[in-house]
């Protein structure tokens, strides 16, 4: 090989037409091997704008994606969710078990009367569901759903006299549900600590009803067996919010009423929680009461411990839900 | 530049960038791609990352879409990289063997094809971020971009007998001449006897 043949290119043998056309020897043919890295460099150009073209159509792909979903997030922005202020929260939080109890005795939906808050019972008990030793409350639900949206109030101001809530945000309930645009938490993200009890959450949708958060397969027999009769009427199954309290209790659907619920569409997150804080409408009066529940049920499972002082289990020493009938 | 043997034992060389970066690039998809199965089979509260509005890595590393086929995307994402190391050494890089130079490709479009649909769950299922699942979806789209245009440059093309309108074929391993970018710029050494 000479140093004028930098292609490094052996040629064959000179029998392809263009060696013989151009009678150029066998070996060294200025012309043939000027037409093969003429060739070369065409076909390496064209394979390059090929793979340019690749890249273009992936990148117009991914910009496509990126361009139609921030203007969608944006012009559905009650989806996003905030932190909920740590003043906020210590407001909700700031209701006493003491009028969670006068509102709970005052309430024209006491416990004894809903009948989606229910004693497991003891025949058809499963075994104590718990977490790292202590009795675990287990929330299903789901971002869009409304009922979930107000259950959530009261589930935040009952457990927050067991533990501490941490990163919580505030979403809405879907805007073409009814009731519509609920202002509340969502619990995912979120954590609680406490010595007395653990939690897990399971919000299966997001507000625009895509796939969030899957159950695993322990979760969804809880829910297959308790979201039924006889522990919920046979037309309320399958419904949510579902919360199981250590399988000692478990609850379907919203634990105050409907009026109560209806009165939060539409409203802004920081309006609710003043109302749930200073007591001073039917809203507040609601949440309180049905927190007033779930606290009663939740000193059942701590042996009547909390994390103030006593006096949530002192206001609430005895359960307020009973067993169904048949379980 | 590094060789490529050629048939008859003549070497050309090839360029460094491609296995260069792409090294770079798959050093840095397996430390983000094993933070997030860190996060995965921990915790997700662990990821440094804001949970405020549109940026909310915990809200897409627990939702439905981590997991593709019941196995969890992070860890797809890591075994990704881990086996596109070998890939992208300079030996696969030398390499003319059709069926590596393929399936680096293919392997590399089924990872694009898996951040396109990533990307839809973020932006348009979820409507939230995750910053580091971003940075896997940024490393996987480069990497793609230079594996590409690495391919390209690296290839050997058989001399098509002369004919310019002839298709030409890659090469198999250790046949005739590098490519226009890989050309040696000095005198080349003495093919065998």
């Amino acid at each position: 090989m000479t140093t004028d043949n930098p292609t490094a290119v052996p040629p064959r043998s000179g029998t392809g037409k263009g060696a013989s056309a151009s009678k150029v020897p066998p070996r060294g043919g200025q012309a043939r091997k000027g037409r093969q890295s003429s060739f070369r460099a065409r076909r390496r150009r064209r394979n390059q704008l090929v793979a340019g073209g690749v890249i273009g159509l992936v990148v117009i792909v991914v910009a496509v994606v990126v361009a139609v979903g921030l203007s969608s997030s944006s012009s559905s922005g009650a989806s996003a969710a905030a932190p909920v202020p740590a003043a906020t929260l210590t407001s909700v939080e700031s209701v006493t078990p003491d009028v969670m109890a006068a509102a709970q005795a005052g309430s024209a939906t006491k416990a004894p009367n809903l009948p989606i808050a229910v004693a497991v019972g003891s025949q058809q008990a499963p075994a104590a569901l718990t977490s790292g030793g202590k009795p675990e409350v287990l929330y299903m639900g789901a971002e869009y759903c409304p009922y979930c949206a107000g259950e959530r109030w009261a589930m935040v101001l009952a457990m927050s006299k067991f533990g501490t809530w941490s990163n919580l945000h505030s979403i809405a309930s879907a805007a073409d549900d009814n009731p519509a645009a609920i202002p509340t938490f969502t619990f995912l993200g979120s954590s609680y600590t406490s010595d007395l009890l653990s939690f897990t959450s399971v919000e299966m949708q997001t507000v625009d009803r895509k796939p969030l958060q899957n159950p695993t397969a322990a979760q969804q027999a809880l829910l297959s067996k308790f979201d039924n009769a006889p522990y919920v009427p046979s037309g309320a199954a399958g419904g949510i919010p579902f919360v199981d309290l250590a399988n000692s209790s478990v609850q379907d659907g919203l634990g105050f009423n409907s009026t109560a619920e209806t009165a939060l569409q539409h409203q802004s997150f920081s309006s609710v929680a003043s109302q749930v804080a200073n007591q001073s409408s039917q809203v507040g009066g609601s949440i309180a009461a049905e927190a007033g529940v779930l606290v009663s049920n939740l000193c059942k499972l701590t042996g009547g411990k909390d994390a103030v002082g006593g006096a949530a289990c002192k206001a609430f020493p005895t359960p307020l839900t009973q067993p169904p009938a048949g379980a | 530049m590094h060789d490529v043997e050629l048939d008859g034992g003549a070497t050309a060389a090839t360029p460094r960038w491609p296995w260069v970066a792409g090294l770079v690039l798959c050093a840095l998809g397996v430390a983000d791609a094993a933070y997030l199965t860190y996060a995965h089979f921990t915790t997700a509260t662990v990821l440094a990352c804001p949970s405020t509005g549109f940026v909310n890595c915990a809200k897409v590393t627990t939702s439905s879409y981590s997991r593709f086929l019941g196995m969890p995307v992070a860890v797809l994402g890591l075994a990704f990289f881990v086996g596109m190391v070998p890939l992208q050494t300079p030996w696969a890089w030398r390499s003319q063997w059709r069926l590596l130079r393929a399936g680096r490709m293919a392997a590399l479009a089924g990872g694009v094809a898996m951040v396109v649909w990533l990307m839809y769950a973020e932006f348009l299922a979820l409507h939230n971020l995750c910053e580091y699942c971003t940075g896997v979806h940024a490393i996987t789209l480069v990497l793609f971009a230079t594996t590409l245009f690495g391919t390209l440059a690296t290839t050997v093309y058989a001399d098509d007998d002369g004919d310019p309108g002839a298709e030409g074929v890659d090469a198999p391993s250790g046949v005739a001449a590098p490519s226009p970018a890989a050309r040696p710029t000095g005198p080349q050494p003495a093919g065998r006897p």
